[in-house]
């Protein structure tokens, strides 16, 4: 079993007795509910910081789709050389050379 | 004589200007292409910047930062071929490490360029280091004989043939 430590803080009574019920409906202690909210919570935060802030690993990963279509243009024998030269020119200006 | 050549040209590719002079060489040929970057505005996340991050976020070292090869042919092929085939070996790398392809049309005989980033953007995935970039287009070399029934397929491999 992990380590646990005591937390001591004061509720209003009609909260308090709001964690109770909530807790009973559930099958656990104010304490076990209160632990598993907070985990939900961490793990929410975390979601939404992958959502909002994803990593490196994340952006390419997600761009993969996108080249998956470019790459597919160019190799399109229904276009014409031409218009795929312009699907070259157009991916230059990202390059950053 | 081979039907195809694959060669990694010789050259220094462990300073920071080999990511510049790699993807900038490939992106100016005819056609070009490649896996694992997005199109972005802002000049901090231009492709070049986007390999240079993963070197960035790699759990691992290296000195050498991109590879770069080339294939070449003994029959002039269709650009349309050569594109989807630039595609096919673009693939084998695409899921571990980006990459950039050209298609040099320009000495009268098209042949294929490739800048593959030495670092994954997955940061725990390690190095392309030349053992495992010489397993990877002995690999290729295998493969090509494959899919397009190449009979000689020469590997050049930082000057020595395989």
């Amino acid at each position: 079993m992990k380590n646990t430590e005591r937390v001591d803080f004061r509720l209003p009574s009609e909260t308090k007795e709001l964690l109770k019920s909530l807790a009973s409906k559930k099958g656990l202690k104010p304490s076990e509910y209160i632990r598993r909210l907070i985990e939900q919570d961490a793990n929410n935060i975390s979601c939404r910081q992958q959502i909002h802030n994803p990593s490196h690993e994340q952006l390419i990963e997600n761009a993969l789709p996108i080249n998956v279509f470019t790459n597919g243009l160019l190799n399109n024998p229904r276009l014409t050389l031409e218009a795929r030269k312009i699907i070259t020119k157009e991916m230059r200006n990202y390059v950053g050379y | 004589m081979s039907d195809i050549r694959i060669e990694t040209p010789d050259g220094s590719y462990d300073n920071e200007d080999a990511y510049n002079r790699v993807i900038g060489y490939i992106s100016n040929k005819t056609y070009f292409g490649g896996y694992g970057f997005y199109y972005s505005q802002n000049p901090d996340n231009s492709i070049i910047q986007q390999f240079k991050l993963s070197e960035t976020y790699s759990n691992h070292k290296n000195s050498q930062k991109i590879w770069h090869f080339y294939i070449t042919f003994s029959k002039r092929q269709s650009l349309t071929d050569l594109l989807k085939l630039a595609d096919q070996i673009a693939l084998i790398f695409a899921r571990q490490y980006q990459i950039v392809y050209g298609l040099d049309t320009d000495e009268g005989r098209p042949h294929l360029h490739f800048g593959v980033n030495a670092f994954s953007y997955h940061p725990d995935i390690p190095v392309l280091t030349p053992e495992s970039m010489q397993d990877y287009l002995t690999n290729l070399q295998k493969e090509l004989q494959h899919w397009h029934s190449f009979k000689n397929i020469t590997l050049q491999f930082q000057g020595k043939k395989g």
